[in-house]
Formats: C-alpha cells, structure tokens, sequence
C-alpha cells in the first residue's frame, strides 16, 4: 500500500487526505505526496518548518531561512513583479555533443507577468505572501530550452522541502547597492 | 597594492558585477585595467574557425571578427571605461581558463577578476553539476594571483570597504589567504574578522559532542589561530577573532552576514592537499554562490608577499 498523500494548509498544517493533522513526527512521511491548498503562501510552507522541528535539520540553511522568515513584517510581504511562486520538476537530456546524461531536478522561481524569475532577486519582504503553487514536469531535449513539453507530475514532501530551501539558501544579495 | 588588473569577461551580463567591481578596484589603485576576453576554441588544430562564446557560432577569426568583438566589448563597458581611462583590451583564442592564466602570467597581474559563471545558469542544476563555472575552477585551482569572484552586486566601493571576513583552517594555503586579507585590511583601513568554522561533526562521524568537548575544541581553535596568524599583525589591532562550530561554508556565510562584509577571503582547497592536485575546494565554491559579497581565492605566496 502506497504512503497516504498530504496537503498544506495556508495555516502551514500538514493533514492527510482525509483531514486530520500529521503527528508529531514528520519524517516518515517524507516520501508522500504533497498537494497544496489554493491559498498557500511561502508563509505557509514556513509555518509548518516551524511547526514541525524536526524538518530543519533537512538542511543546513532551514534555521537561517527562519530566522530571516521573522525579521520581515507578518503580512503584505508581496512584490508586483511576481504572480506567484512556483514548484518545477526539469527532465534534461544532455550531451551529444559531449558526455550524454539525463538530470533531474526541482526548480523553485518567481512567475511573472512575463517573465520568471530567480528568487535570490528578490527578499523574503517580497516573497513570504506570494502564493505557492506546483507546477508541471518540463522535459527539455538537448538544451532545447524553446521546444520543451509539460506534463502534469506529483511532489513528494521531501522535493518540495528541500527545493525551497536549496533555493533560498541563496538570497543574501544586497539591496542597497549603488555607489 | 595592485598596479595591473587583468579582468576576465564574456562581455556577457553574467559578467556585469565582475566588471563593476574590476574597474572600481583599478581606480582605487591608479592601476592598468586589462579586459581579457577568449574569442573562442579552435574547433581543431591551427584551424582558424571558433566558436563564439556568445552566439554559440562558428566564426572565423579574421581581423575584422576581432574588431567586431573589440567593438563589443567597448560598447558593453562604454560607462566604465568613460569613467576610468587607464584600460586596454586584449583577446586571445583558446581554452578560457588556461589562456587568462596564461594572460595573468604574461601580464605580471596582481589580482585577477571573474565572474562566478560564463552565463547565467539556474542555482537548482548547481547540485548536480559542477557548482561553479569550469573557467573559474580551473584558474583558481592554478592561479599563482589571488583571484576576486564577483558573484553579486557589490555593496560598497573597494574603499569604501569596513569589513573584511578571512576564512582560515590553518593549512599553509590559508596563511597566504591570511596574508592578502590583512594587507587589504591595513591598506584600506576596515576592521577584519578573522573566522573559523569547526566542523566537530564529521570529526567525530555524527556522534553527538558535549558542549564541554566543543568549547575545548574552540579554545584550542583560537590558540592556533593568535599562533598562525594574529602574532603576524604587528601593531593592527582593528581585528576580531571567531571560531564557530558547524559546517564551514554554512557558517562563514552566516558570519559573513552578521558582519556585513564587504569581502570574504579564503584559501581555494581544504587543509594538507597539494595546490596543484587540488580543485576548487567546496567550501570555497558554496561560499562564491551564496556570498553577498566578492570572494577573494588565494592560493599561492607569489604576489601576497610584495602586497
């Protein structure tokens, strides 16, 4: 029998499909799928970080997210350069020229109006209140960036943990630049 | 401190923070900037086809080409090179990294500047791949002159600098990166921090380490540290020694935040290892991407010692 999927509240609880909340104990189900509610922000996904300790210790940079999580104001933390923040699995094929291998990995970016962007461009006073979605699978052929496809795909919580921290692990640009 | 700079560009923006940083440095120090572009690869021997590292096309290299790309460059870098008139531009054609050590040879540079990547490139693929930008691993691998990553916009002006993070681990490597980062320090006159990240966890394999046992270790840390490196200091005392424990680039880009430095210097490769055999060391290439600020790599005594 397959792990019983999640969701995420905008509250930042973990529930099961039926509806009540994880225990204390998250790390066995690492390996389920997570489904999002619509009103889920990054706040939410940091709620639940805090809600369940023992996620922090995924990796090295959870305690300094959260400690940067607290310095921005509780709410309106928004920017109108993004629409949302969204969740993507790449399938790459690469080579040919060159050594052929096939990547696989999680993006996590800021989808714009009309363009997307990296999310070290911007600060957590930007970020925490945008919504949060799960996007689709690319598939991208040799680089061919232009001529790729989109499938609809799942996320374990694991992928969606560590994608946005990995993410976020690079902000720090600053911003008060320009002599 | 530094008369030649030789900065290494695509003239891509991926450049644009490196150039910003290379001109400022230059003008601070009343010194020769030397744009170093590599046109391309030969696509086989003595053949005069490469491939633009822009475009991706072939081109032949005629006069006119490297006109085209001379061109280029100064229309990319016309704000700068207005601002500061003490440049030349110089290309080459061949394998990147070699020729802009080769270039940084020749040139009797005294610091050279990049870019942590030749494009733009998303930081997820960084896990699986080469973190850094091959150019970069392999001239700071080699490099016998401190090189200064630019990853980032920088925050202040070379001068303008107050605070300037050095990340020791006691290794002779790190003696020069001690080196450079103290003489920069006196030389602009900011406060230096000089930093330890104790790694007791793989020490110990992942068994748990009682605070007792920590302090201990951070103690003989700091010994070590005023030993090495705080009795060459002569009569500086705008300085401050930290020892942290936990994972080394996760700690000194923490401290480095605290501090708000303005640059952050390390030795390129861990402890004990022979500058020649070793790569990019990995603390090195997680603080180059993550960083805020400027990364200086420095590995070899040749031109820390004349600073």
């Amino acid at each position: 029998m397959g792990q019983e999927g999640l969701r995420l509240t905008a509250e930042g609880v973990l529930a099961k499909q039926a509806g009540e909340p994880l225990g204390a104990d998250p790390l066995a189900s690492l390996g389920s799928s997570l489904t999002l509610d619509q009103d889920c922000t990054l706040r939410s996904f940091f709620r639940c970080i805090e809600a369940y300790p023992d996620l922090i210790r995924l990796s090295p940079f959870s305690s300094t997210c959260l400690e940067e999580v607290a310095r921005w104001p509780s709410s309106d933390c928004t920017t109108p350069r993004l629409r949302n923040l969204e969740l993507m699995k790449r399938v790459e094929l690469i080579g040919a020229p060159g050594e052929r291998s096939l990547q696989i990995y999680c993006l996590f970016y800021g989808a714009g109006e009309e363009m997307d962007h990296d999310v070290k461009e911007f600060t957590y006073g930007e970020l925490l209140d945008q919504p949060l979605s799960l996007g689709p699978l690319r598939h991208v052929v040799l680089g061919d960036t232009l001529d790729s496809l989109d499938f609809a795909t799942s996320y374990t919580f694991f992928e969606v943990v560590d994608t946005i921290i990995w993410h976020l692990s690079f902000q720090g640009a600053p911003d008060k630049c320009t002599l | 401190m530094f008369e030649r700079v030789l900065f290494a560009t695509t003239g891509s923006p991926a450049c644009d923070n490196a150039a910003k940083v290379a001109f400022d440095l230059a003008r601070v120090h009343e010194a020769h900037l030397m744009m170093f572009h590599v046109l391309g690869l030969p696509s086989h021997g003595y053949s005069q086809l490469v491939r633009d590292v822009r475009t991706g096309e072939e081109e032949e290299v005629s006069e006119d080409y490297r006109q085209w790309v001379e061109e280029e460059l100064k229309n990319t870098y016309e704000l700068q090179m207005q601002s500061y008139g003490k440049w030349s531009i110089q290309l080459a054609t061949g394998r990147p990294s070699r020729e802009i050590l080769r270039a940084a040879r020749s040139n009797n540079a005294d610091i050279v500047v990049l870019g942590a990547h030749t494009k733009d490139e998303d930081v997820a693929i960084t896990k699986y791949r080469a973190v850094a930008g091959n150019t970069l691993r392999k001239v700071a691998k080699s490099s016998r002159t401190p090189v200064l990553i630019v990853n980032r916009p920088c925050d202040t002006c070379w001068s303008y600098f107050s605070h300037i993070v050095v990340g020791v681990d006691m290794s002779k490597a790190s003696e020069y990166a001690f080196q450079f980062a103290y003489k920069t320090a006196r030389d602009v006159g900011c406060r230096l921090h000089v930093f330890h990240a104790a790694d007791l966890t793989s020490m110990y394999a992942g068994k748990e380490i009682g605070q007792e046992e920590i302090e201990k270790k951070i103690d003989e840390a700091k010994r070590k540290i005023n030993y090495h490196y705080i009795s060459q200091m002569d009569d500086y005392d705008n300085y401050d020694v930290e020892v942290w424990e936990g994972i080394p680039y996760v700690e000194i880009l923490k401290f480095a935040r605290a501090k708000e430095a303005d640059l952050i210097v390390m030795a390129h490769h861990a402890r004990d290892v022979d500058p020649e055999q070793a790569d990019l060391g990995s603390t090195v290439e997680q603080v180059v991407l993550r960083a805020a600020c400027p990364v200086a790599s420095v590995n070899h005594p040749d031109k820390v010692v004349d600073m």
